[in-house]
């Protein structure tokens, strides 16, 4: 699962945004929106420069950690066999390195046919390459291995690769569209080394990485061997690292940068309000207070059910998410079978008071909530929390940690209840599949995402979906499934948290995808 | 040399320091979905299953012949990630200094020739004041009022030539000059305060000696030992000065890679850096000492 990492938190965001907004004068008109709109025909040339949050580490798809500071470069310099649609929030797969393929009506053998495709040093992409590329993402060993559940790789000839499954696995093909599986040559990966070829990656995509600086910047320029003629319109791409949020900020506004991402939620309305667009796009993260679904009084129903209703949800997506942010009404991402109908639960003290009383826990208890201390949403979301469920009997004792402490207590189950970084807890596939599995059928490897929640309906819905040969049967079991874990409650839901991203007018065609990246081939700068 | 020992304690403490700290390196780096066997897997390829000694002893033997090993957050060596960084902490630290002294001085001159005058209940307040303010405000504050309102410098960036390193660096430079330099102006007005009142300034003032050569030459000198002390002290404030500064400012420099590496538990870049910056810190004692020596005849190295 991608993942951001924020540093020091050196400034609070409110302090910053009245500082912003008082500096920005004026009451220019508000230019918000989803998306950047293209202006006229596409101009070839320019540099886009970017600040971004994150320090990319290491871009060898097969060893990385594909945190998204890597995947956002990554898909820029290679190929997958398919990609994502955008801009659609469906993220269907569409034909990149493979021009088109078949799935057998058993839905257990995929056939692709490769496009002539070069890699950016020249050589052709051939189907042994594909070959060895997707039997390094699905080794046991590599750490994305349980997305692709390949059995075999056959190549009957150098344009055409066949996948053999044990079972029909549908969301396969969305998880080709994911960068661990992406196309690299096999010689070079072999003479570079695994270290090596992380530092420098060569693949089929539109750019080549020109410079890097490690926590400075990488700069992209077009791949000449790239198959899409006439594509990337960019003459160079410049992804500076820019860890604070504020300097991010003003290097937009000053014009240092085009591009800023993760822009806090307080600071997207006094920027829009200084004439510069923000676009929010819908990501697929979740945030809900994880709670630990093996200790007491947790792993009572009753109880879980009792918390959800005392969560004042639309003060928290007001308060820490400016409105920005949905309320969740599932326990999972919003993603490709994303049920519309389940409820979420109302903030209703009464009805939590109720369940209380008639529960294990009848006078209340006290809940240690872990959270990160440099965070503001967090910090905000867990007062919100505390505040509200004080007034069914619940102590919340709110211990400020940092990331890694966080997550090592949550991965050993260390805690009660904890709250990860709003854009952390994401789904690296625009389907399904992955949280279906992950919350709900992986407890002997990760007690269900350390959750310790254990529901049979659940699991025997997840296999179905993930199984399903037909998409009228996977379809209905992940919507079953929302409604039986929304009704199980492992963790309070919360909000999906948007991406935030400030784009200067003269960028067209950003966009970010569902899964955390934003494809630069059709982007291009005015003047 | 007792710079051997000293280092051996400083590497020793931060080993165990970051070992105490909950936070598993492989964890954070494979994220939440990656099952306990890759976790293991990945733990066994980089060698953290080995026991904490073996580690430690590992990179000591490492350290004093230059190797660091392999981060694990960037699965590269740690001297390839470390190395290009010390260029821009050094500068950014010399060019702060540089600041620190040309705004220190004079002013502490100032305050010392119009002592309890206007003069110098002004510059005593005014340090009080940016003495008090924390550097990411001060670096915020500077950041909005010359980059944006201004557009004389950009907010970020290091640049890749020497020109652009200067302009990227100005603005962090003063952040921390502002920080550093009231009590820089307090110890050395205070110094010069004494020096003036000695009989031997009233002597040569006496004999009908230049106001500029009895101030220039006799009293700066006889009031600088006590600051070139606390100037190589202030270089161990300054190290860990650069670590908001350049995060602030999207420095490359060796205090943001420590945050990064310290977030991410990169054990084998901290244990680097901490050795380096313990390597800088007696260094700068040991010129302190040399200069101290320059400027007073009277000691001996």
């Amino acid at each position: 699962m991608p993942y951001r990492r924020t540093g020091i938190a050196v400034l609070t965001g409110l302090l910053a945004a009245a500082l912003l907004a008082a500096c920005g004068g004026g009451t220019k008109s508000s230019t918000g929106g989803s998306t950047t709109v293209a202006a006229g025909p596409p101009q070839h040339g320019g540099t886009l420069t970017m600040a971004r949050s994150y320090d990319p580490q290491n871009l060898n798809p097969f060893t990385c950690a594909c945190e998204n500071g890597s995947l956002q470069v990554m898909v820029q310099v290679f190929d997958t066999l398919v990609s994502y649609a955008t801009p659609d929030a469906t993220a269907k797969p569409v034909p990149d390195l493979a021009t088109s393929w078949t799935i057998s009506p058993d839905g257990k053998t995929y056939t692709f046919k490769l496009r002539a495709a070069q890699f950016s040093n020249g050589q052709p992409v051939t189907a042994q390459d594909v070959k060895y590329s997707l039997g390094r993402a699905s080794a046991p060993t590599s750490a994305y291995g349980g997305l692709y559940p390949i059995a075999g790789i056959e190549t009957p000839n150098s344009g055409t690769v066949v996948l053999k499954l044990k079972t029909p696995a549908p969301g396969l093909i969305y998880s080709l569209g994911f960068p661990a599986a992406s196309i690299a040559p096999e010689s070079a990966v072999k003479s570079e080394g695994d270290a090596g070829f992380g530092q420098h990656p060569i693949g089929s995509g539109p750019f080549i990485v020109t410079r890097w600086l490690h926590g400075q910047e990488l700069d992209l320029a077009p791949n000449p061997h790239y198959w899409h003629t006439g594509l990337p319109y960019l003459h160079s791409v410049k992804l500076m690292y820019v860890p604070n949020d504020n300097t991010r900020i003003l290097d937009v506004r000053t014009g240092t940068a085009d591009v800023a991402d993760e822009i806090p939620f307080g600071q997207v309305k006094p920027l829009r309000e200084s004439g510069v667009n923000v676009i929010v796009t819908p990501s697929s993260a979740i945030d809900t207070v994880i709670l630990n679904n093996s200790v007491a009084p947790l792993n009572n129903l009753k109880v879980r059910q009792a918390l959800a209703y005392a969560t004042p949800v639309s003060s928290i997506a007001k308060v820490a998410f400016a409105e920005l942010a949905p309320i969740m009404n599932t326990v999972m991402p919003k993603l490709k079978y994303w049920n519309s109908a389940v409820k979420p639960y109302p903030y209703d003290l009464a009805r939590a008071k109720q369940l209380l009383a008639s529960s294990p826990a009848p006078h209340g208890f006290t809940l240690q909530l872990n959270i990160v201390g440099s965070d503001t949403p967090s910090k905000e979301t867990a007062q919100i929390i505390q505040a509200a469920w004080a007034q069914v009997g619940v102590k919340v004792e709110i211990k400020e940690y940092d990331y890694g402490t966080i997550q090592s207590r949550w991965a050993e189950g260390h805690y009660q209840g904890t709250l990860l970084i709003p854009d952390e807890d994401t789904s690296d596939l625009p389907v399904d599949d992955e949280y279906a599995h992950g919350l709900f059928d992986n407890y002997a490897a990760d007690k269900n995402l350390y959750s310790y929640y254990q529901n049979a309906q659940a699991q025997k819905l997840a296999v179905e979906a993930l199984t399903a040969n037909s998409e009228s049967t996977r379809s209905a079991a992940f919507h079953e499934l929302q409604e039986v874990s929304m009704a199980g409650v492992p963790s309070v839901p919360l909000v999906w948290a948007p991406y935030r991203t400030a784009v200067r007018s003269n960028v067209h065609a950003f966009n970010y995808v569902l899964t955390g990246w934003f494809p630069l081939q059709e982007v291009w700068v005015g003047k | 040399m007792d710079a051997v020992p000293v280092l051996i304690g400083v590497t020793l403490v931060s080993f165990a320091l970051i070992h105490l700290t909950p936070g598993d390196p492989v964890r954070i780096l494979l994220g939440g979905h990656a099952t306990p066997a890759n976790v293991a897997a990945l733990r066994h390829t980089l060698g953290l299953d080995r026991s904490l000694p073996a580690q430690y002893w590992q990179f000591l033997s490492g350290a004093f012949t230059g190797s660091f090993g392999q981060s694990i957050e960037y699965r590269t060596s740690v001297s390839s990630i470390v190395g290009p960084r010390i260029g821009a902490s050094a500068l950014l630290i010399g060019y702060a200094l540089l600041v620190t002294i040309l705004l220190a001085v004079p002013l502490a001159f100032l305050a010392a020739l119009a002592r309890d005058r206007a003069g110098d209940h002004a510059i005593r307040l005014g340090t009080t004041v940016t003495f008090a303010m924390p550097s990411f405000w001060v670096g915020l504050i500077l950041s909005l009022l010359i980059s944006l309102q201004l557009g004389w410098l950009p907010p970020s960036g290091y640049g890749t030539t020497f020109a652009q390193h200067v302009e990227g660096l100005t603005l962090p430079a003063i952040t921390i000059a502002l920080s550093l330099s009231p009590l820089l102006i307090r110890i050395l007005r205070s110094s010069l305060i004494d020096t003036l009142g000695a009989e031997y300034v009233s002597a040569m003032r006496a004999r009908g000696q230049r106001e500029r050569r009895v101030l220039g030459r006799h009293v700066l000198r006889n009031s600088l030992t006590s600051t070139v002390t606390l100037l190589s002290l202030f270089f161990a404030v300054m190290l860990s000065g650069t670590v908001v500064v350049e995060n602030v400012f999207a420095i490359p420099g060796l205090g943001s890679l420590l945050v990064a590496s310290v977030s991410a538990r990169d054990f084998p870049i901290i244990q680097a850096l901490t050795f380096i910056f313990g390597v800088a810190v007696i260094l700068a004692g040991l010129l302190a000492d040399v200069a101290q020596a320059a400027i007073d005849p009277r000691v001996r190295l």
